[in-house]
């Protein structure tokens, strides 16, 4: 963007929003260029609205300007997510952080986009309801990038993902339109459910700005299970076992040594340090029940290879876990100045020889890779531990990346389970969708976004070429031709 | 090429006037059935409807054809009776992998096998098809707990008029790689593209169930006790609210008005302490536990009710949970209701004659937080009904998307939405 | 201006090699920092200014790029940043990886001077022209406690005078605190009572000592009551924290290198510390003393014998005290104790031993009033927002007075609780100790009327 449409567009905004809030000082635009994952890339312009009319007015000024935009919120993204890899405007939600309603007479919440995720828990508590989808960065990650996402965290397995929480959106739309999907109810019954296939379309769509959300009952009572493992392999066979048993626990997270010493390192939360993987189990419900399935699974704990099952005796140990496994990622900064992480799925029977796969891979590369996941539902998360200042070990670890999430799609999985394609993932699609499936896909972006300005370079594949928009890669453009019976157009 | 090559080109067969009957939808017969063996054939038979273009209408197990509005056009019924398979199973990941026409109940009956179940009861497993269940997004009464078809869909395969058969989601229960389409379809009623596989996660059969009938004197207290099982803690898998008559239909005869029908399911423990507190709830609200003695069919009646075969018209009615005494508050005296408070959603039957009159009471009432909309109808009555209601907002995106996907409008023309 | 590169380690360090990054800084703490965000939400300054620049991991992210050359340490926006930190350290409590922000934020200030003229002044003035010399500050204080004996605080609210004085706002409405311009100097030995338990230093501070005397006073009481004999050094001591936290690097490590001085050779136990900020820079001197190597190491061993007075206390035991004090308190946690030395249970217990004494709990009670050392008179305008939630969540709290544990905090809190109309004293964990140990004189009436 040359400097005089930057100071055009840069006076037009902040017509909107206030000088103090747009600017696009290089100084200042460069706090914009990164997430929590290891891209970067600069936007021109940055802008902090405060309400959603002003953002549908900021999306309209770019449309018509035909400039890119990105949104951003927490920028805990672990995918390239909120990268502006194509530069343009960075929409921030930091002042967007207001619970507007809690209705529990009809069990919803109402929150704009920059709520941080456990601050709605919180609030929510004493009323007695909880907002079920826990990222382990749920400390600072928003709602508004869990719908972008459509995030998970441990406690998912039981209760669903963010997408099975989110009943109604206010969606800024590339059109500079403000749009009401979904609501207070429950469900669609006119209409297709625009708020389903929004959840999880990683900004590509259009923008929200308010989202009504379920809200749950907190449970009485929940136990946390700790069970001891000698390897990996048998910890994974145990996952297994778990879930044949019959007892669907409302988590089931693992962690590795590695992993394990790293969390140690950072929280002191009561990890053995000489196990060779730990299971972490919880169960929700009534005292008395909670107490039966407590030791059932104990039970088969036991049997499937645990040396150990310890249950946390009170609130605080049991906290104390938690606190460690949501750091876990972060804490690896105790082990390696730099880690990649990845968030494969494969099916709960094929863990066991996945993270063997994986720890082949390890071996042969002498890169350390460990492993702190949601086990119950396949959902991997390998972090390759590596040193940037080291030349070449940053191209080395992509390429691991990419074996290990082939691994994934050849078990029968995916290539994320919950932090999006993002701009990281964008060629590993492929190894699950065909051209076909990216085609369909793309004609829906299309609908939503015709001018690829939206989050552009993410979600689908293909070069990402910097300033350049709008963005559409040119082998997955939707292919047109002419209809053999004349007149209208059709896809072929 | 002219218009008879286009014609011959069609795929399937022309068929006699016997055969022509089981197809009609609203009075519209088509001239031509196929039956797509499998989900690449179902691509290539759309296609080629789509090269006419020649308007498709999508048959699975028929139970919910008359949901929506008459189609403008019809010439191909396409029926997945033929792609009927359990495609893949591994009970230890939970998930399975079915082809659209295949029935619920083979489904369920071989989940069961496992000790395990997908929790979604829609009207008439016998011959409702999982593709039908998918495209009508028919859910039974345990939504409020289970959630809806959405909530146990995680992956599909649509053949597209295109002729091409594109995937979305996969085969495991956590997945976030490329658009939800699942969510696209679900509740498209087939106007985007035809349903060819679905893949489900499932979850273990609870360990005991139980029932609980109690009697309210007003749809009041039933309602607030339905809704109040759902804002705590151990909610009932199912809780409905029946009028006399409803009741009558499902099997049982009462003396009484207002019926509140609780089952409860999981562990024993859970079921136990959970009928305990519904009935502590049920007695300060005044009412009286009639029992937990109900007929076999009972939950099996109240499931089809909503989906009645022959010319009942039923009107649904989908409001927050606050907004349910505002639909009780219009309905004539002695209408025949079924309603599931936990969910916000009341279902009504109501005399063809009043149909429209009810309809539009229902929409004032229901708020612009609420739809109701019309769940069954002979096409007669259809014809003096919206049976949608007025397009919600976000409809020219709909619109788009349907031109996005279906250009030509050959799938099931005109019977959703705003006559998509 | 050209517009620079973006930080893409990985790609340049293939192309560049490995970058070369600026002396003063330490890289292997900066690379602590993955930029997952968690401490965003915890960050006072950024939910002020909701600009990623004032977040935490902004600040990491721009001391890098300083560290590594792509933006300059001089340039304005970096030091306006750095220098708007509150430097609370509530991102060290809330980061899974360690990082020791405050540390960083110390070498990064001390590369860069910074150029607000405010600023400027209070380092001159008060940093290096007042605090490190004991008689300069001694006058100070005598005309702090002589214009309060004369009633100049009430003179300066009645005429509004104070909303136009510099530092008159603090003047207006000061703290509980002394008043008699002649201030007893504590014993040199304060003998233990009953079984002889531990034998401590004490350090009586410079601030502290002038405006807050009486509480060493009550600290000394409070030990010596638990059978601790308390040593007192001759020389009033600065440690140097205010300096150090402002990034005034040689002045810290002057004053640390006297204080470790003062302390060695005394034959103690431990050295408790009744300020927070300054326990907090003492059990850091291995970082104030990064430059000299020989007594880098000695540093680090002092600053393992230094405790915060509640922390020692309550380790050690608390014997409980006679005098009940009913009253509600809440307790704020002073940034540079719950976050700079991660005791937060502590002050609670020894408050909890209080007879008739009830805690309650504030929101976010581990949140920075704004005070942060000399950030109220260098940012008066963020120190204030930050101070208006603090009332705020005072005063829906319930409670009749308020505990903390820090000089800097109760001035602050006070001056705004009376700002806002209301009568809630503010006072030291070991004002309330020392009062329940049987001390008289100063305290407040809603203090001496819950004495029973």
């Amino acid at each position: 963007m040359d400097a005089a449409t930057r100071e055009r567009l840069l006076g037009r905004l902040r017509a909107v929003v206030g000088d103090r809030y747009a600017f696009a000082d290089p100084y200042e635009v460069r706090l914009y260029q990164y997430d929590a994952s290891p891209e970067t890339a600069l936007p021109d312009v940055v802008v902090i609205p405060g309400t959603a009319a002003e953002v549908a007015q900021v999306v309209k000024i770019c449309a018509d300007a035909e400039v890119p935009i990105t949104a951003r919120s927490a920028a805990s993204s672990l995918a390239g997510g909120t990268v502006p890899v194509q530069r343009g405007v960075v929409i921030t939600f930091a002042r967007m952080d207001r619970i507007l309603e809690i209705d529990a007479d009809n069990l919803r919440a109402v929150v704009e986009p920059g709520v941080v995720n456990l601050s709605l828990s919180q609030a929510l508590r004493p009323h007695g309801y909880y907002y079920v989808p826990d990222p382990s960065s749920q400390g600072a990650c928003t709602i508004g990038g869990n719908v972008g996402t459509n995030a998970g965290g441990p406690h998912t397995l039981l209760y669903g993902v963010t997408v099975n929480h989110v009943t109604g959106l206010e969606l800024a739309l590339a059109s500079g339109e403000l749009v009401q999907v979904g609501g207070r109810k429950a469900g669609s019954a006119s209409g297709y459910d625009l708020t389903g296939l929004f959840v999880g379309s990683e900004g590509t769509m259009g923008i929200a700005t308010k989202i009504w959300v379920k809200i749950q009952p907190l449970p009485p009572v929940q136990k946390t299970l700790m069970a001891v493992y000698p390897d990996v392999e048998t910890a994974s066979n145990a996952v297994s076992a778990i879930v044949r048993s019959g007892i669907l626990p409302a988590a089931i997270e693992m962690m590795d040594k590695l992993s394990i010493q790293a969390i140690e390192a950072a929280s002191h939360a009561g990890y053995p340090l000489d196990a060779g993987a730990v299971l972490l189990l919880e169960v929700d419900g009534i005292p008395e029940l909670v107490e039966e399935l407590g030791e059932r699974m104990a039970k088969v704990c036991r049997e499937s290879g645990a040396s150990e099952v310890r249950v946390a005796k009170d609130e605080a140990e049991r906290q104390a876990l938690w606190k460690g496994r949501k750091g876990a990622f972060s804490a690896m900064g105790r082990l390696s100045p730099d880690f990649y992480v990845m968030d494969g799925v494969v099916p709960r029977t094929k863990l066991p020889e996945t993270l063997a796969k994986i720890d082949a891979i390890s071996a042969r590369t002498g890169y350390k890779i460990c492993n702190v996941f949601h086990a119950g539902d396949g959902n991997l998360h390998p972090l390759v531990l590596f040193d940037a200042f080291k030349p070449g070990q940053y191209e080395a670890v992509l390429r691991i990346g990419d074996e290990i999430l082939k691994l994934c799609a050849d078990a029968g999985g995916s290539v994320t389970g919950e932090h999006g394609i993002g701009l990281e993932k964008r060629e590993n699609i492929r190894y699950i969708f065909s051209d076909d499936d990216l085609e369909v896909m793309d004609r829906i972006r299309h609908v939503f976004d015709p001018h690829g300005l939206m989050n552009p370079g993410k979600v689908f594949p293909g070069e990402v070429v910097e300033g350049s928009a709008p963005s559409r890669a040119p082998d997955h453009a939707p292919r047109r031709a002419a209809n053999v019976a004349g007149g209208d157009e059709i896809w072929v | 090429m002219g218009l008879n090559a286009r014609v011959a080109a069609l795929p399937g067969h022309e068929i006699t006037v016997e055969e022509q009957q089981p197809f009609r939808v609203d009075d519209l017969l088509p001239s031509r059935v196929v039956r797509p063996a499998d989900a690449q054939d179902a691509a290539r038979g759309l296609r080629l409807c789509d090269l006419a273009p020649t308007a498709v209408v999508i048959w699975g197990g028929g139970t919910q054809m008359r949901l929506g509005a008459a189609p403008r056009r019809y010439e191909v019924a396409l029926s997945t009776e033929r792609m009927s398979r359990l495609l893949e199973y591994e009970p230890a990941d939970l998930t399975c992998r079915v082809e659209a026409g295949m029935r619920l109940r083979d489904l369920q009956e071989a989940l069961l096998a496992q000790g395990q179940r997908l929790p979604l009861e829609p009207p008439h497993p016998d011959r409702a098809t999982v593709g039908g269940m998918l495209a009508a997004n028919a859910n039974g009464l345990g939504r409020a707990r289970y959630g809806t078809v959405r909530d146990w869909v995680i992956g599909i395969a649509v053949a597209y008029p295109s002729g091409k058969l594109a995937r979305a989601g996969g085969k495991v229960v956590k997945n976030v790689a490329g658009y939800d389409l699942m969510k696209l379809h679900i509740g498209a009623l087939g106007t985007l593209g035809v349903i060819a596989e679905v893949n489900f996660k499932v979850q273990t059969r609870p360990q005991v169930e139980a029932t609980l009938i109690a009697h309210l004197d007003t749809p009041a207290a039933a309602v607030d006790t339905g809704t109040a099982l759902a804002r705590q803690y151990l909610a009932p898998a199912a809780a409905v609210v029946l009028d006399q008559s409803a009741l009558k239909d499902c099997g049982m005869t009462a003396d009484w008005r207002w019926t509140l029908a609780l089952k409860f399911e999981g562990y024993a423990r859970e079921v136990e302490a959970a009928r305990d507190k519904a009935t502590s709830l049920i007695r300060a609200a005044g009412g009286r536990v009639e029992g937990d003695d109900v007929p076999s069919r009972f939950w099996h009646a109240a499931r089809d009710w909503s989906a009645p075969d022959g010319d009942l018209v039923v009107v649904r009615a989908i409001v927050p949970l606050t907004a349910i005494h505002a639909i009780f508050g219009v309905l004539p005296e002695d209408s025949q209701v079924m309603a599931q408070p936990a969910a916000g959603l009341v279902d009504v039957r109501v005399p063809a004659a009043f149909a429209a009159s009810i309809l539009r009471r229902l929409r004032t009432a229901g708020g612009d937080q609420g739809q109701v909309i019309v769940a069954a109808a002979p096409a007669a009555v259809k014809k003096e009904l919206d049976v949608w209601g007025p397009p919600p907002p976000g409809f020219p995106i709909m619109r788009a998307l349907k031109q996005a996907l279906d250009p030509n409008g050959i799938l099931n023309p005109g019977r959703f939405v705003g006559g998509i | 201006m050209t517009e620079l590169a973006t930080l893409d380690f990985k790609r340049q360090i293939d192309r560049d090699g490995v970058p070369s990054p600026a002396a003063g800084i330490d890289m292997d703490l900066v690379r602590d920092c993955i930029h997952c965000g968690l401490c965003l939400p915890k960050c006072p300054t950024f939910r002020i200014l909701h600009h990623e620049g004032d977040s935490p991991r902004g600040r990491m992210w721009q001391i890098k790029e300083a560290a590594l050359g792509l933006v300059a340490f001089d340039d304005p926006r970096f030091q306006a940043h750095v220098y708007q930190c509150f430097n609370c350290r509530a991102c060290e409590t809330a980061c899974p990886s360690g990082v020791q922000f405050g540390s960083v934020m110390e070498m990064a200030r001390a590369l860069t001077p910074p150029q607000n003229r405010r600023d400027r002044m209070v380092r001159a003035i008060l940093l290096n022209g007042l605090l490190p010399h004991p008689r300069r500050l001694r006058v100070t204080g005598w005309f702090y406690r002589a214009a309060r004996a004369a009633r100049l605080p009430g003179l300066l609210r009645r005429t509004g005078a104070w909303k136009v004085l510099p530092l008159g706002k603090f003047a207006a409405f000061p703290p509980v605190g002394d008043s008699a311009p002649r201030q007893p100097r504590l014993p040199a030995l304060t003998p233990a009572e009953g079984t002889r338990r531990a034998r401590v230093g004490l350090l009586t501070g410079c601030i502290q000592d002038e405006m807050f005397h009486g509480t060493n006073r009550r600290t000394a009481l409070a030990l010596a009551r638990n059978g601790c004999d308390v040593v007192v050094p001759d020389a009033r001591l600065c440690c140097g924290a205010l300096a150090s936290h402002a990034g005034e690097a040689q002045t810290a490590e002057r004053l640390a290198a006297r204080t470790m001085d003062a302390f060695t050779g005394l034959q103690l136990d431990a050295v408790v510390v009744n300020a927070a900020g300054c326990g907090s820079n003492m059990k850091e001197y291995e970082l104030q003393l990064r430059n000299d190597a020989q007594r880098r190491e000695a540093g680090a061993a002092f600053s393992r014998t230094v405790k915060d007075a509640s922390e020692f206390l309550v380790e050690l035991g608390l014997r409980p005290p006679a005098r009940r004090i009913t009253l509600r308190v809440a307790y704020q946690d002073p940034c540079h104790l719950v976050h700079g030395q991660k005791v937060h249970q502590q002050p609670r217990q020894a408050l909890t031993i209080i007879p008739g004494l009830e805690l309650v709990e504030m929101k976010e009670s581990d949140w920075c009033c704004g005070s942060a050392g000399v950030y109220n008179l260098t940012h008066p305008e963020i120190s204030e927002a930050a101070l208006a939630s603090k009332v705020g969540h005072i005063i829906d709290s319930g409670a009749q007075v308020i505990a903390s544990a820090n000089p800097g905090c109760i001035l602050q809190i006070s001056m705004g609780l009376q700002r806002a109309g209301r009568d809630i004293p503010v006072v030291h964990v070991m004002d309330l100790l020392g009062w329940a140990y049987g001390d008289e004189g100063q305290e407040p009436p809603i203090v001496r009327r819950a004495m029973a």
